[in-house]
């Protein structure tokens, strides 16, 4: 009797010994660390959004204040490349949102895997081209003394 | 035992009598102004409001602030392809939907944030798969200048600056409560269950304000 109690309590830690061993190889959920992710960048297209508005209503007065350029066409051309930039990477999160899976079903482990890793990467990358297009119009803002509206950074 | 019973109803009185004094705020900037009323200068207080919009539906039909004339309605800013804070959200909407369902003083208007593809058919799929049917419930695509400008400067005037969830103020599931003259009276976390009953108390209380007279 007592040998068939120390036989399934040695089972039923092996048991829980395999089952802590398999979740620290699985590792972090892929799909949450996406979504943590899409909703960071979710804030950086709010801002996007907020700083192409803000250089809507810039006037030609700003850049003379800043002393920057005089040539109007120049800094039409210098505000309409920055937006240009802007509207590219909300495109592309556009794009990523309306394309992504998030129940990617049916597949094999490694087939899972890879596809969540591809979708991680294409958001890394995502995140690189709002830090860019970000970056660009808040130097313009801060060289004409021009305070920032957009929320967060 | 009589006296605790009498005592008991007093309470309730009391208790309810403060229920239907509670008053919600009332968001936003506001303005001091003078006015003459009957020869007497008062001084007025002029309240921020929803200002004009305008925005296709899932019908393919312009609407505008027009149709939510004279009625309480709630807003919130979605898009249909959101994974993450969408779902719960307006999984949670349709609480207030079913509950205020047929109410002819009270809509519901859901703006999407991604202009690329909720156009009117994915929008209109998107209220037929939750549930929802006739025009209640609004679902409407702008330009994203126009949305989210609407969102920041309007509705979310509410949702404090100390906000640090990831997602930005506009996508974080607020539910926006507005009152008949157009003001913004509260905001409330969509995806949480228990700020979605407050939103319907709240709502309640806003209908029996109008119908008080304010």
């Amino acid at each position: 009797m007592n040998r068939t109690i120390t036989y399934r309590l040695a089972l039923a830690s092996l048991l829980s010994l395999l089952a802590a061993c398999t979740e620290q190889a699985k590792g972090p959920d892929p799909r949450k660390q996406i979504l943590e992710k899409h909703d960071q960048l979710m804030a950086k297209s709010e801002q996007a959004v907020s700083i192409k508005m803000q250089l809507d209503t810039l006037k030609l007065s700003h850049f003379r204040t800043g002393h920057l350029i005089t040539d109007t066409l120049a800094a039409s051309k210098e505000i309409t490349r920055l937006k240009h930039h802007l509207a590219e990477a909300d495109d592309k999160m556009e794009d990523w949102m309306h394309n992504y899976q998030p129940e990617y079903k049916g597949k094999s482990l490694e087939e899972t895997n890879a596809y969540f890793k591809k979708e991680a990467d294409k958001l890394n990358s995502l995140d690189n081209d709002y830090k860019i297009a970000i970056a660009a119009p808040n130097e313009l803002f801060a060289k004409l003394h021009i305070q920032t509206t957009s929320a967060k950074k | 035992m009589k006296r605790i019973i009498y005592l008991f109803l007093i309470a309730v009185v009391i208790t309810a009598c403060k229920e239907t004094l509670r008053k919600l705020p009332i968001f936003g900037n506001r303005q001091a102004v003078n006015r003459l009323v009957d020869e007497k200068k008062i001084v007025d207080t002029i309240y921020q409001t929803i200002p004009a919009f305008s925005f296709i539906n899932q019908d393919s039909i312009t609407i505008s602030n027009h149709l939510f004339d004279g009625k309480i309605y709630v807003s919130d800013f979605f898009f249909t392809s959101c994974p993450s804070i969408c779902p719960v959200m307006h999984r949670n909407l349709m609480k207030v939907y079913e509950k205020y369902k047929g109410n002819s003083e009270v809509m519901l208007l859901s703006h999407s944030i991604d202009y690329k593809y909720d156009v009117p058919h994915v929008l209109k799929s998107y209220a037929t798969k939750l549930g929802v049917s006739g025009s209640q419930w609004q679902f409407v695509r702008g330009p994203k200048e126009s949305i989210y400008g609407l969102a920041k400067n309007n509705y979310l005037v509410s949702v404090g600056e100390d906000s640090k969830a990831p997602g930005g103020y506009v996508h974080q599931g607020y539910l926006v409560l507005v009152d008949k003259d157009k003001r913004v009276r509260g905001a409330y976390d969509g995806t949480k269950t228990e700020q979605v009953e407050q939103l319907m108390s709240d709502m309640d209380i806003l209908l029996a304000e109008t119908k008080q007279g304010k």
